[in-house]
């Protein structure tokens, strides 16, 4: 039983260090987000963050003169045997939570608002370490052209123009509307197309209309795509 | 009045937060308000898709293909062919 209660005890110190991992590489957006970190994943990679920010917050409640009591937490942790009263217990469980919950939400708050800076002045476009999107997000919303050596810009871009090889030997074309990525499993799950036409790979100007609105391609049957940043102008520009 | 026109600020403002911290963009996929506007004339958009077909070539080139029918024409701003990852 005290294994047991130690070990949550040891998650719950660790996770601020994998709030600011899980803020800074996920997303509500799942189109948007990195790949799905798992939670022990999460807890061991934010191990050092974990240690700095519980340093820098109990430096920061020193400072205002207030404290929370880790001797119980030790206790538990080295299997000491405990004897206090319930409103001693009462009181270090109450300071406790409150300490980790308001540390972790702060964490993330503060990432995401790191995050949000980070992205507006693109330096995880540049910097892979940085990256904080997945690589067909990268690609398909064009802020792929926003980085250091690609001709063209995001804001030149009108639309996305795909030929899409497939397993079939044909070749669907179409204007990018819509795509899934599933961040468990870190990859395309299907593009969706608009005034789509199909067509064989060895015969390049014959080709079909596809009726219907949009069309959607599941990735399994992928081979490659082909991306066609076009820029519509006036002819009088 | 004076609530709805409240309710509907604090909404706005919560909303605008939690896109905020949720990180929210409206263009998944880039298309530009123009580009919305031509995808969703049908006939345009299948004159154009023509046009990246057949002008392939020229299209590669970096020259504008100038539409049929129609006062614009189409640029490549670059390309890129990704292998499944």
């Amino acid at each position: 039983m005290n294994f047991a209660f130690s070990a949550i005890l040891i998650i719950i110190i660790l996770l601020p260090g994998a709030a600011v991992l899980s803020a800074y590489y996920g997303s509500f957006q799942s189109k948007q987000s990195t790949r799905e970190i798992p939670l022990v994943d999460l807890l061991i990679k934010g191990l050092l963050w974990s240690i700095f920010l519980h340093t820098s917050a109990i430096c920061l409640l020193s400072f205002f003169k207030y404290e929370v009591s880790f001797d119980l937490i030790y206790a538990i942790l080295t299997g000491q045997p405990i004897r206090i009263s319930n409103a001693q217990a009462t009181h270090a469980f109450r300071t406790f939570t409150t300490y980790t919950g308001l540390l972790i939400i702060s964490v993330w708050v503060i990432v995401k608002f790191c995050k949000r800076i980070i992205y507006n002045n693109k330096f995880d476009i540049n910097y892979y370490s940085l990256r904080i999107t997945n690589y067909w997000y990268h690609i398909f919303s064009a802020r792929y052209l926003e980085g250091r050596g690609v001709p063209g810009t995001l804001i030149m871009t009108d639309f996305l123009f795909l030929d899409v090889y497939v397993d079939t030997q044909m070749i669907y074309s179409g204007f990018l509307t819509d795509f899934n990525y599933s961040p468990k499993n870190d990859m395309l799950e299907n593009i969706v197309l608009s005034n789509a036409t199909i067509r064989k790979f060895e015969h390049y100007s014959v080709r079909n209309q596809i009726a219907g609105d949009v069309l959607v391609i599941p990735m399994a049957n992928i081979k490659n795509i082909n991306i066609y940043y076009i820029k519509v102008k006036d002819n009088e520009d | 009045m004076e609530t709805q026109f409240f309710f509907k600020t604090k909404v706005t403002f919560l909303e605008s937060l939690l896109d905020f911290f949720t990180h929210k963009a409206d263009d998944h996929v880039r298309i530009s308000d123009r580009g919305r506007k031509i995808l969703d004339n049908r006939e345009l958009a299948t004159k154009i898709a023509n046009a990246i077909i057949k002008g392939h070539a020229t299209l590669e080139k970096g020259d504008s293909i100038p539409i049929q029918g129609t006062d614009i024409s189409i640029n490549l701003v670059t390309s890129l062919e990704n292998q499944q990852q």
